[in-house]
């Protein structure tokens, strides 16, 4: 008998335990690696179960990538603003100046630098697996 | 579980997709299922991702099999509800091939993950992460000078704005900082660029935007012609090096304490590569183990001499400790389809006397093949074959001899003749002559330079013999030259060269002793000032482990 789960049963099952779309949709949805020769393709033939499929290890659930995009933005739109503003700056020679004006604009570039490889180490969740990206999952899970 | 969606339509589905989901779940996490399918080690997937599979049938299999290319084709799963339905359905009979049917299926054979190599299908995210790193570098270097007051990490506008107009010119800083800090500087943007999987010519590029932003961007004071071309062409050969040498400590199938050392060991070596893998995770992903055992690297420990003459005088330095490396990467073959790729093949040698600075006994030689094209000689065959290499070499070199501390950096063409008599049994003859982009040494005479050294444009030439003979032993010999024109200081001309030569001898499996007398020599010739003729002659005797 081939049981078919209504699209109200899964739905409702992912509402109840959000969990569960981090744990099952990525397993349903995982891919296949045939191995199949060309003459067996044309005849048909399937290889045995062990060689002929390989499943690939379960990856981790694909977060929201507009949430990384928002951490790239801000980061340059933020490190932009703080660098202009370093280098706005007029300081005549003052060395307190300068020393705040030079902190906002290499500020500036690192929090537009660094957020912007933290946001791309985002975009590749599901293809790594670091602490960062964990750290990511997580915060995407809740939105 | 079960129990609670009772009230839920379908409760026996969850029953079932339950089960479903456990033994995927089963299937997927356990790495001895996919081992054990492949008859091979235990593999994890997730990182390297599985794009770095490679199929190759076993030769006797593609001997049986008609001809005809071996197609592998990935399939999606359709959706979930049908994926469910045929988990639930009713298994399929058990296929029972016969002998021939086997014998014509491919098998799947995993070669060992190339840690050196680029990422495949480099999109855009690939450069704008290695360009975001270097950003990162500088910020990182800029705020360490700003935490420590270096009045020239103080940028401001007035500053950029002439740093932009202004153009370069030649700084005053030490010569170990230009020679030295600087490509290492540079080592740590290009190593980001290969660590964000970057190929070589790639990163080359990150070496050059990395230092050409410091230059413009990083400091009060005007951009340095100097600085620009020995943290970019610097950069990029210890970048490389370093880079392939943490590639050699690196092995994602390890696990535990090990791993945790082979990965701060790593991130030691190329730290812009280790800091990469903590932020992507790298560093504790699991994979497979790779191909290592390319690099040949000696630890020496021992005691160095230096004895110098100056004016008909000789002068001796006491006994110090003596620390050096010596490493020798590749094997001089090419690989079989792609040839050489970019430093698959160098030579390392660093060594510092622990004496006193003044003393200056610390070295840093460093030559890579660049592009190189084999020709077989001789009629031998198979790993033990002969063969000649003729390429383009590119080297940094830095020398804090006593009586002219020098360092340059420079490529040229050379070439290089192995013969091969058996294991650990061979002989290279190696040759190159190369184009000095810049050097620089120490002078009594140094015209309007503020600092005590000139700078040097020219000519190197370098001359190698290794043997190789088994238990007996190995003899070395290395000698560079330089003859260059003074650039930048007291006009004139110098031509410095150093001669090593070494013999090693195992004792015991993998210690043995060596004993390595080198000459370093000094002529200069400057228009307006007198001549200086010097000679400084270094020994050492050392214990040697190789691993």
């Amino acid at each position: 008998m081939v049981l078919k789960p209504s699209f109200v049963t899964i739905l409702s099952l992912l509402l109840v335990k959000p969990v569960l779309a981090q744990e099952i949709l990525p397993v349903l949805h995982q891919p296949e690696v045939s191995l199949l020769t060309a003459p067996a393709q044309a005849g048909g033939v399937r290889a045995p179960a062990e060689e002929q499929t390989l499943q690939l290890p379960r990856t981790a659930a694909q977060p929201s990538k507009e949430w990384a995009w928002l951490v790239i933005g801000s980061a340059l739109v933020s490190g932009a603003f703080l660098a202009v503003s370093g280098l706005s700056a007029e300081c005549a020679g003052e060395t307190p100046c300068r020393r705040l004006a030079s902190l906002s604009f290499w500020g500036g570039i690192g929090i537009a630098s660094g957020g912007t490889m933290f946001g791309l180490t985002l975009t590749q969740q599901g293809q790594d697996s670091g602490v960062l990206n964990q750290a990511g999952l997580s915060v995407a899970g809740t939105f | 579980m079960c129990a609670s969606s009772r009230f839920f339509r379908g409760w026996r589905v969850c029953c079932a997709l339950w089960v479903a989901v456990a033994t995927q779940l089963y299937v997927t996490s356990c790495p001895l299922a996919l081992g054990d399918k492949l008859g091979k080690e235990p593999m994890f997937c997730s990182d390297p991702p599985c794009e770095d599979w490679s199929y190759d049938d076993v030769a006797g299999a593609r001997e049986e099999h008609p001809p005809g290319p071996l197609v592998v084709s990935r399939e999606e799963t359709p959706t979930s509800a049908e994926s469910v339905a045929q988990v639930l359905a009713p298994a399929a009979p058990p296929w029972s091939p016969s002998k021939p049917e086997l014998a014509a299926l491919p098998r799947l054979t995993l070669t060992p993950p190339d840690y050196n190599a680029p990422a495949t299908n480099r999109t855009a995210y690939h450069y704008v992460r290695a360009l975001a790193f270097v950003g990162v570098t500088n910020y990182t270097v800029w705020q360490f000078n700003w935490f420590s007051r270096q009045d020239w990490a103080y940028v401001t506008r007035e500053n950029v704005r002439d740093n932009l107009v202004g153009g370069f010119s030649w700084d005053g800083n030490k010569l170990p900082t230009n020679f030295f800090s600087h490509p290492l500087h540079g080592s740590v943007y290009f190593g980001v660029g290969r660590a964000s999987g970057l190929t070589f010519w790639e990163s080359t590029a990150m070496a050059l935007l990395g230092s050409a932003s410091w230059e413009y961007l990083g400091e009060t004071e005007p951009p340095s012609t100097n600085d620009l071309i020995t943290t970019t062409l610097g950069g990029i050969v210890l970048g490389e090096i370093l880079f392939r040498l943490s590639s050699e400590v690196l092995d994602d199938s390890s696990s535990g304490w090990e791993r945790a050392l082979r990965e701060v060991f790593a991130g030691l070596i190329n730290p812009g590569r280790g800091v990469q893998r903590l932020v992507d995770g790298a560093s504790w992903a699991s994979g497979r183990k790779p191909e290592t055992g390319v690099a040949h690297a000696a630890i020496n420990l021992g005691v160095d001499r230096i004895r110098f003459m100056r004016d008909d005088s000789m002068a001796a330095y006491p006994l110090r400790p003596l620390v050096a490396v010596q490493i020798a990467y590749g094997d001089w073959l090419p690989r079989e389809e792609d040839g050489f790729e970019p430093f698959d093949e160098f030579d390392l040698y660093a060594a510092l006397n622990l004496g006193k600075l003044s003393e200056l006994g610390a070295q840093l030689y460093a030559q890579g093949l660049l592009v190189g094209f084999s020709t077989p000689f001789g009629q031998d065959e198979g790993a033990y074959r002969d063969n000649n290499v003729f390429g383009l070499f590119q080297s940094f070199d830095f020398r804090g001899a006593r009586i002219a501390q020098f360092g340059g950096v420079g490529v040229g063409p050379g070439d290089m003749l192995v013969l091969r008599f058996g294991a650990d049994r061979r002989l290279r003859i190696g040759v190159d002559l190369q184009y000095l982009v810049l050097g620089a040494s120490s002078s009594p005479y140094i015209g309007e330079r503020t600092s005590g050294y000139n700078f040097l444009t020219g000519i190197t030439t370098s001359q190698e013999l290794y043997l190789e003979a088994g238990s007996w032993g190995q003899l070395g010999w290395r000698s560079k030259q330089y003859a260059g024109t003074v650039i930048d200081g007291e006009p004139g001309e110098e031509f410095i060269g150093h001669t090593r030569l070494w013999y090693e001898i195992d004792v015991v499996r993998n210690l043995g002793v060596g004993f390595s007398p080198s000459l370093v020599h000094r002529l200069s010739h400057f228009r307006t000032a007198s001549n200086v003729a010097l000679l400084q002659l270094e020994t050492q005797l050392y214990a040697r482990g190789r691993f």
